[in-house]
Parts: C-alpha cells; structure tokens; sequence
C-alpha cells in the first residue's frame, strides 16, 4: 500500500478532526485500506498480460472522457462574459456529470454492509467508520473534479483574475457536498420505507431512472432560460430561481466583478447554507442510516411473476428449444442483474435522448420541428449505441454460474445466442425502436414510419454481425470489469457499417421503388444472417 | 470463574417478525458454549447483538459486566469470525492481517508476526503475500479464523468456523480450542456440525424459533432429554423425525 496523495492532503486537517474526537489514525488507516482496494477493483481482465504498474496509469485512462469534457466546459467558461450565465453553464454540467459518476460507480460505497461487519466488530467508533464512508467518497469525487474542473479553473483565471480561484474552490466542494447528500438523502429515503428485496430494487430503479434523468435534466435545466447567442445574453431574476441550485453559483463572481443586488447575495447565502446544513443533518442521521443498511441483507419474498407475454413470445419467435431456453435465461438475467441493468439502460437512454436532442436543437435555431425531410437518419444513433450493450452482454454479477457452460459438455453455442440476441431485440432495441417511433409519430405524424420499420429491418439484419464482432460467452465476467473501454477501432469498424446502412437508406429513397428493394434486401439479410452467423460467434480464445 | 456475558429479555424484531424472543442466558469465563439451532432461529442475530452490529433491540447486553449499548471499547477483547467470511479480500493476507491488527491498536510487525505464525500451524504462511479473492474457501476460513484471534480476546465468538477446512486442521483447531478454555478465554460456539459442539462444548445452548429452549451441560442435557447424542436431541426439540421418508423422495425423483 502506497501513500496516497489525497490521504498526505488530509494530514493536513488533522487537528480539525482530532477536535471533533475522531480517531484520525485509524481513520487514516481504513481510508487508506479503502483506496488501495479500489484500485485493485479496477480492471482485471487479462490480469496475465498486463504489468503491474498499469494498475496506476488505468486509473487515468478512465479519466480521459472527463478531461475531454472539461476541456470542452472550459472553452464554454472563457467566452462567456456574463458570470451568471457561465456559472449557469458549468455548475449544470458539473452536476450532471459529478452524479452520474457518483451514482454508477459509488452507490456501492454508499450502500456498502461488508463494511459494517468488518470494521464494526472491532473497537471501532461508528463515527469514525460513518465518517470514512463520506471522505472516500469525496475524494473521489475531488480526483474526478480535477478532470472536470481543473481546465475551468485556468479559463476562470485567466478571464476573471486570480481572485476566482478561491471562490471557485469553494463552490466545487460546495456543489460536491450537495450532489453526495442529494444522493445519500434519497437512499435513506427509499431504504426509510421499504425492506429486502423489493428495496433493492427500488434502488436498482432509481439508479437507473436518476441516471437517465440526470442526463436529461441537465438539458432542462439549462433551457430554463431563453438564449439565443451565449456572448450577449444577460442573466434576468426570477423568484423560482431560488429553487435552481444550478443558478446560484454565479452570483459570488458577480457581486465581486460587479457589485450586486440583493438576490445574488440571497443566492450566495444558499451555496453555504444548504450543503452544510444538509450535512450536518446526515451526520446525524448516519446512525440511522447504517442501522437501516442492515435491511439490505434481509432476504425478501418476491412475488412468484408468470411473465406470460414473454413465454409467448419464446414459443413464437423460437423452433429450436436450445435458443428458447436461452431466450427465456437470457431475459431472466436482464430482469434480475441489478448491477447489469444499471449499465444496460443508461447506455439504452441515450439512444432515445440522442435523435430528441437533435430534434429539439433545431427547434432551438428556429426551425420549429418542420421536417427536413432527413430527421430519420437521427435514428441511426439507436443502432450506434449497441455495441455497448453488447459488450456488457458479456458481463453479470453473477458470473461465476458460467462454469455451467463449460462443465455440462454443451456445445450447441449458437443456438445459445441466437436465443440471447433475440431476447435482446425483444427487451432492449424493438422497444428503444417504437418508443422512438412514438416520439417521431408525435412530431411528424407518419411521416417517417416506413423509414422507421426499415431502420427496425436493418438493425435487426446486423445484430448478429455485431454479435459476432463483440460477444463471448454471455455473461461469464465480473460486472465490476465492464467499465473497460471498448477498442476504438472495432468501433469506428461498427460506426463505418452504420454509416453505409444510413446512406443506403437515404440513397434508396430517393431512387423510384429504391425503398422497397432496400426491403427485400434487408428481409434476405435478416434471414441469411440469423442462419449463418450465430454459429460463428466463437467463445472466447 | 467470573461472569463475563450476560442477556436478560433481550428480544429483536425485523419488521413484523420476531427473531429473537426474551433471550436470558449468563456465560462464565472459561465455558465453551455451543450454540445451536436450525437455520433461521435466531443464532447469527444473536451473535451480531452482542457485537454491536445490531443495536436497536429490547433488554440489556452485558459484556464483562457493562451494558454495551453505545460502546465499542470492550471489543477489543471479542473475537469474531464471521459466518460468510467477510473480508476486503483484494488485500492480500499481509496487508489484511496488519489492517486489522491496526483496528486492535496492535503495531504492524506484530500482527504480521502473529498472523505467520498462525498461518504456519494450518499450513498456508506460503500465501502470506497473496491476494484474499484467489485464495480457497478453506483458505479464506483460515485466515478469518485467525484475524479474529490476533488480539488475544477473551471472548471468542465462532459462526461455523470450519467451513471448508480439512480434516488434519480440524483436530489441531480443536485442540486449540481446548488450550484457550484452560487459559480461561470464553468460546462462544455456533455450528450446525453436532458432532463438533457435542465434543467440544461443556454447555448447549438450544435457541428454536427465537427461544432458548435448552440450557445445560451436556451430561445434563443428556439424562434430561433421554437421548443419546446431541443430533437426537436436536431433532426432538426441533420435532423432525421423517428423514428416511423425506430421503425415499428424494431419491425417487433422482431416478425418474
């Protein structure tokens, strides 16, 4: 166990929590045991090919979206002259970027009961394991602001002088302690009302709806106001802006650079008050909150569910038994991984967010949802989203069951996944498909509804192309390993295959009779492939 | 021989069920307690109250003479080995063993010291710098087994300590048990293994739907119940007698 960076920082707050009569050394000690266990949780696939000292440098390469990002906010920051309107833009998108983080990847953390029983059992304050419990994961969040904010900070400074840098500090470990608590204070919530399994997943579900929220939330909260060019627009008070803590972050700038009203001050008060009084409220509710952690072991009673429409389905769309068993299996698995599902449906979110928000941002330019007549192709983004799913395909929480492919002697592979690829359709991209339908029928009336059933047609004729390029055994690795970026040029491959089956749908209709060759076209792949490929999908070597 | 746990009416709910029902017992140092019943009567609860791992519950628990609600000091003369062995297992067993020797306030080298030498008795010091997760079932309990005696507690609760150990450690673990009773440490011992607590324990412990319904010595239980082995006793109290019927079933189904 290495010193940690962060750990060496907080020496240097010592006293302060020597004076609360925490045991600092040995909360030192189980913070340090915690960061060098997340460390070896990440990736440990292929364990055998890679050098121990990439344990450090994978650790940044996860934070690579996040600079990009940063970066991305940081051009924003510069040229936006109005304080409000800049702080407006990047405290949403910090807080939309800070929870989906915290919310995928550190709701274990929060919802942790090992812990308790390793560190309780021992002469051990429960403050002192409460207390570890936040600072981890603010660490955490501070490594991931560093990513996110860190070019901010530089654009800050350098537009609005080296005052910024405090107040900017300041407000980040402000906005950090409201996106921990709004997240904890939900947690204890659910975990107040419900027990066993049926709290899981509740939890599982508010995962994935806060994930998908987040994401779209950001887009509203944003367009709460009206802007049409970002260098002139000017900021406007209105009394529900008390509520949008997204708007309150400008207003220290503001009284600073240029003296303010009493609202900026009202604003100022809130980016102090409520984090801290929040917190000081969940210290106090910690106790309880372990207390009702322990509801999570608890077994539940699941109620006995019959799934009809599903079995019906199995028998319809399955001649084989091998793939109806594997249609039925692979369906159960999505129903019951929680872990798999909190990836599976954010990744699917954004295929119904991605054709909307292009939709949307040309109403914003002006054109109010008149059609181009090519708005269809948007929809191609449903199909650039799946290898994602494919890929976590591979994983499960419970991916030691997978022996069971190997020791029963089976060897009917394809079958397996031409039952798990059309439990894949029938769960995740012909529901994506019509949902998308529907926003589109909506808007455009049925303008694009041939255009829809031949993007069905044609995702549905590549599906075991992409199956072959990204599966293996399905769900035979550990969901913990699955943050693992996928291989960019694999991708750009599948993007390339997307690209020519957008064009092509675009080049057949404006050919007379073009749509209904591309049909037959499509029907026969769908029917040749489905054959032929499954059978080589090859497990892994 | 001085009093060192003590439960008067204690009972715990989780919800609408009543786990535990006005549990009373006392326990002396040097006793080893064995503690038994079937899966679900209240065993590893009990266990946990005493630890502190559960704190809302009815009555009083005294360890070493003191009501533990709100404390912790007096763990660091507890022991505890878990039933599902527990454990930051992507540490590897040196860095596991000075964590925790940590959390007893035992310096670094101590600890490690100890836990080698412990690890040599069951015969895996070799994996000292290997990582918990690649380790076997047997392995894992081993080391659980004695993580949770480095400190040298004087009370040693056991939560089916054996799981996935081989025969050749069992006798020298039973053997070990039998040193720290004449030391005067007190062994806590829940297992569903009769034959281990029948041999083990001077004291049954019989807790059936969250109450104890058998406390005694052996010798005592025995004359009382007029059964000859702990396993009779168990299937009275517990009312099963069709386990020849139950295992026709069984086995017909295997068939078909």
């Amino acid at each position: 166990m290495d010193e940690f960076l962060s750990i060496r920082i907080l020496d240097s707050f010592k006293n302060i929590f020597k004076t609360f009569g925490i045991n600092y050394e040995l909360l030192r000690v189980i913070l340090k045991t915690k960061l060098t266990l997340d460390i070896r949780r990440a990736p440990a696939v292929n364990t055998n090919n890679r050098k121990k000292d990439e344990e450090q440098t994978s650790v940044f390469k996860g934070y690579l979206l996040h600079l990009i990002f940063g970066v991305f906010l940081a051009f924003f920051i510069y040229f936006i002259k109005n304080q409000m309107i800049r702080m407006m833009y990047f405290s949403g998108a910090f807080f939309f970027m800070t929870t989906m983080y915290l919310i995928s990847d550190f709701s274990f953390v929060l919802l942790d009961t090992k812990d308790k029983n390793i560190l309780l059992t021992k002469p051990v304050d429960s403050r002192t394991v409460s207390l570890s419990k936040v600072l981890h994961i603010l660490i955490y969040m501070f490594r991931l602001n560093a990513f996110i904010a860190g070019p901010s900070l530089i654009a800050m400074t350098m537009s609005s002088g080296p005052l910024a840098i405090p107040i900017f500090l300041f407000e980040i470990l402000m906005m950090d302690l409201m996106i921990f608590l709004l997240t904890a204070f939900i947690y204890l919530l659910v975990l107040r009302f419900f027990d066993g399994e049926l709290l899981r997943n509740i939890i599982n579900l508010i995962q994935i709806f806060l994930t998908i929220l987040v994401s779209i939330g950001y887009q509203i909260a944003v367009r709460m106001i009206d802007f049409t060019s970002l260098q002139n627009t000017g900021y406007t008070f209105k009394t529900t802006h008390y509520f949008n803590p997204i708007l309150w972050f400008g207003a220290p700038f503001e009284i600073i650079f240029h003296g303010g009203e009493s609202y900026l001050y009202v604003f100022t008060a809130l980016i102090i008050i409520v984090p801290t009084a929040s917190f000081a409220y969940y210290l106090s509710l910690s106790k309880k909150m372990e207390r009702l952690l322990l509801k999570l072991e608890g077994e539940g009673k699941e109620r006995p569910a019959k799934h009809r429409i599903e079995r019906l389905v199995g028998v319809i769309i399955n001649r084989n038994e091998v793939s109806k068993q594997s249609f039925h299996f692979s369906n159960a698995m999505f129903r019951s991984d929680r872990s798999l599902k909190l990836k599976i449906y954010p990744a699917l979110s954004m295929g119904i967010l991605l054709p909307v928000l292009m939709i949307f941002n040309m109403g914003v330019r002006g054109q109010r949802f008149e059609a181009g007549g090519y708005e269809y192709l948007y929809l191609y983004y449903n199909l650039i989203i799946f290898p994602s799913i494919y890929n976590l395909v591979n994983y499960s929480s419970a991916w030691k069951g997978s022996y069971i492919f190997a020791s029963s002697g089976f060897n009917s592979m394809g079958n397996v996944y031409r039952g798990l690829m059309r439990s894949m359709a029938y769960k995740f991209f012909i529901p994506l498909i019509i949902l998308n339908g529907v926003i589109y029928t909506i808007i455009f009336k049925f303008r694009f509804a041939v255009d829809i059933i031949i993007l069905l047609m044609a995702g549905i004729a590549i599906m075991p192309f992409i199956g072959k390029m990204y599966l293996s055994v399905p769900f035979s690795m550990p969901i913990d390993e699955s943050n693992r970026k996928d291989s960019f040029w694999r991708f750009l491959l599948y993007f390339g295959i997307v690209a020519v089956l957008a064009a092509l749908h675009f080049f057949s209709r404006s050919v007379a009779l073009g749509i209904w060759i591309y049909t037959a076209v499509l029907l026969t792949a769908i029917i040749i492939s489905w054959r032929i490929i499954p059978e080589k999908i090859n497990s892994p070597s | 021989m001085s009093e060192v746990l003590r439960l008067e009416h204690v009972s715990k709910s989780f919800g609408t069920k009543e786990v535990l029902k006005d549990i009373n017992f006392s326990v002396n140092s040097g006793e080893i307690i064995g503690y038994i019943g079937s899966n679900g009567a209240g065993k590893s609860t009990t266990i946990k109250l005493i630890l502190g791992l559960i704190d809302d519950y009815q009555g009083n628990v005294l360890v070493f003479g003191e009501n533990i609600k709100g404390q912790y000091e007096y763990k660091r003369r507890i022991g505890y080995v878990p039933e599902a062995s527990d454990m930051y297992d992507n540490l590897t067993a040196y860095e596991y063993l000075s964590f925790i020797g940590m959390l007893y306030g035992i310096k670094e080298e101590k600890s490690v010291a100890k836990g080698r030498e412990m690890m040599g008795v069951f015969g895996i010091d070799e994996a000292i710098y290997g990582r918990i997760h690649t380790f076997s079932k047997g392995m894992r309990q081993k080391l659980s087994i004695i993580t949770g005696m480095l400190h040298n507690p004087d009370i040693l609760f056991l939560d089916e300590p054996l799981g996935g150990i081989d025969a050749n450690s069992v006798l020298v673990f039973k053997e070990i048990m039998k040193n720290l009773k004449e030391e005067g440490k007190t062994i806590f011992y829940s297992s569903h293994i009769l034959e281990v607590v029948e041999k083990l324990s001077d004291r049954i412990l019989l807790i059936n739907e969250g109450k104890i319904v058998i406390d005694g010595t052996m010798a005592d239980v025995m004359s009382k119940q007029s059964d000859t082995s702990l396993e009779s006793i168990f299937n009275d109290v517990t009312g099963f007698h069709d386990h020849e019927a139950l295992a026709r079933k069984f086995t017909d189904a295997f068939m078909n």
